[in-house]
């Protein structure tokens, strides 16, 4: 398992590399590529991973190979920047699902009636969904966790959304058919009138259902996006070989 | 009864303008903590990391066993606002955190990661015996149970959190003067912590963990008091031995100081 990961990065970092240089117009449209294996001299890699970079960089719509005379530059920037987000979604929200449950015991501990007040506005905007909807949906995790007026557990919190935006980001540049994930108004609602009673029990169950929603819907739309993309990256190599095949014949 | 979750930095900032306003004058006592408390509608933990945080400021000092009071000189120019995270704040996001992410520990753990968390703990019980400290070592066992966790997400939240203590001078300056407290009982905890750990038990784990900690929290609390305590000791014991030298019929035996003599004014 190790050892195909490493593999894969080491593609990567390839692909990543002369991508990099096509970019910044070192390699320019219509260059040609050094050949494989001076590629392969040149980072230290096996030939076949030299292929695999290509393949890749084929498949973004950077390079085509041209019968008989090898890899030519046809496009300056990448058309999809693949960011490989540093924290996965399922692990953001299982954290996500035990943190901010305590964090919402401590924001009802004491919340201040500003908290309350902006809650109030962002329930408000949640119930009438619309653009500011998603906008919304964060900040009311972030004044949650404000209302506990406790800056490790708010920046623990921010720094989990943080981590989802990223990884979210990465999904839709692959994938721009995820949509923002919502659980229903009344979820939040809940939340709110727990900390307005100053019910730390009761915030916290409510915050787990409100996170408990949100994070299956988070993990649904994951899991078709990388469903999606698994096969339009199967079927985008699949066509890049035989391509080859028939330039080789 | 705490009406409001006020950070340590916003009653600093308050008796700081007080004493900048001449609400206080140099070399005025301040009220008693547990005064400051009441007024501020905070816990006391919170009004002791305000006045170390004003100590560590020079506008405030910790002069007798009853009393802090505004320094003779307090600057004129003091920032408040970039004021570190205080030990007791950052206690309370690692009771909660750490306890949850030693119970999903517990359910993961395998028997090679309970061997080496039990290294570390051999380790730092040999520093201990040579009374020697290590915060790294401390820093590792907390964070090997985190990893046991398998959540990316987590252990880099838990390493926020100890990151954010090692870059606040506050918690370092209040944990420094625990530094000679008896180092027994945290290695007691460590134990119990990792035997909830070997037995799987995610609850008994979680509690462990929170146990361990607001016990900390107590120990910073005692040892941020013992001077003034042990201050007030001295004191009476100069009184003593000053009355015994006038009146020899009294005996110089050492008396025991009981531990209920109030403190608070």
């Amino acid at each position: 398992m190790m050892e195909e990961l490493e593999a894969e990065k080491t593609y990567q970092k390839v692909y990543r590399d002369i991508s990099n240089k096509i970019s910044s117009r070192v390699y320019k449209v219509d260059d040609r590529l050094p050949p494989e294996k001076e590629l392969a001299k040149l980072y230290g890699v096996g030939r076949p991973t030299i292929r695999e970079a290509m393949i890749a960089l084929e498949v973004l719509g950077l390079v085509e190979s041209r019968h008989g005379s090898g890899v030519y530059v046809t496009q300056r920037e990448p058309p999809i920047v693949e960011h490989r987000p540093r924290f996965e979604l399922p692990d953001i929200a299982e954290a996500r699902l035990v943190f901010e449950v305590e964090a919402a015991g401590l924001a009802a501990v004491a919340p201040e009636e500003q908290d309350l007040d902006d809650l109030r506005v962002l329930v408000s905007t949640l119930e009438r969904g619309g653009a500011d909807a998603s906008g919304a949906e964060r900040d009311f995790h972030l004044i949650v966790a404000r209302a506990a007026h406790n800056v490790a557990v708010q920046t623990v919190v921010r720094r989990l959304l943080d981590h989802q935006d990223a990884a979210l980001a990465a999904q839709y540049d692959q994938d721009p058919h995820a949509l923002p994930a919502y659980a229903p108004s009344t979820a939040y609602a809940e939340v709110l009138a727990a900390l307005e009673q100053r019910d730390p029990p009761a915030a916290r169950r409510a915050m787990q259902s409100l996170v408990a929603l949100l994070v299956e819907r988070l993990l649904e739309q994951a899991e078709a996006a990388l469903v999606r993309r698994t096969l339009k990256d199967f079927r985008n190599r699949r066509d890049a070989l035989i391509r080859r095949i028939a330039a080789e014949d | 009864m705490i009406s409001s979750r006020k950070l340590y930095s916003d009653v600093a900032r308050e008796i700081s303008e007080q004493i900048q306003t001449k609400a206080y004058s140099a070399g005025e006592k301040l009220p008693s903590e547990r005064e400051l408390a009441e007024t501020f509608g905070v816990s006391r933990p919170t009004v002791r990391e305000a006045i170390i945080a004003l100590e560590v400021l020079g506008l405030v000092k910790t002069v007798t066993r009853s009393g802090v009071y505004v320094a003779d000189a307090p600057p004129a120019q003091v920032r408040t606002t970039d004021l570190d995270i205080g030990p007791f704040e950052l206690l309370e996001a690692r009771i909660l955190f750490e306890g949850e992410v030693a119970a999903l520990a517990a359910r993961n753990i395998t028997d090679e990661e309970i061997e080496s968390l039990s290294a570390i703990l051999d380790q730092l019980g040999v520093l201990n015996g040579r009374n020697d400290h290590s915060p790294a070592l401390d820093r590792a066992f907390h964070v090997g149970i985190a990893n046991c966790s398998r959540n990316a997400s987590m252990v880099d939240a838990i390493e926020t959190l100890w990151t954010m203590g090692e870059q606040s001078a506050l918690c370092r300056h209040m944990h420094e003067r625990k530094r000679n407290a008896d180092w027994r009982p945290q290695e007691r905890e460590h134990g119990g912590i990792l035997a909830a750990l070997a037995a799987r038990d995610p609850a008994q784990a979680r509690k462990a963990m929170r146990d361990h900690l607001s016990r900390v929290i107590s120990e910073i609390m005692d040892a941020t008091e013992t001077e003034l305590i042990t201050k007030a000791r001295e004191e009476i014991s100069e009184k003593f031995r000053g009355i015994a030298d006038r009146h020899p019929s009294i005996s110089r035996k050492k008396t025991k100081i009981s531990k209920t003599v109030s403190l608070a004014p």
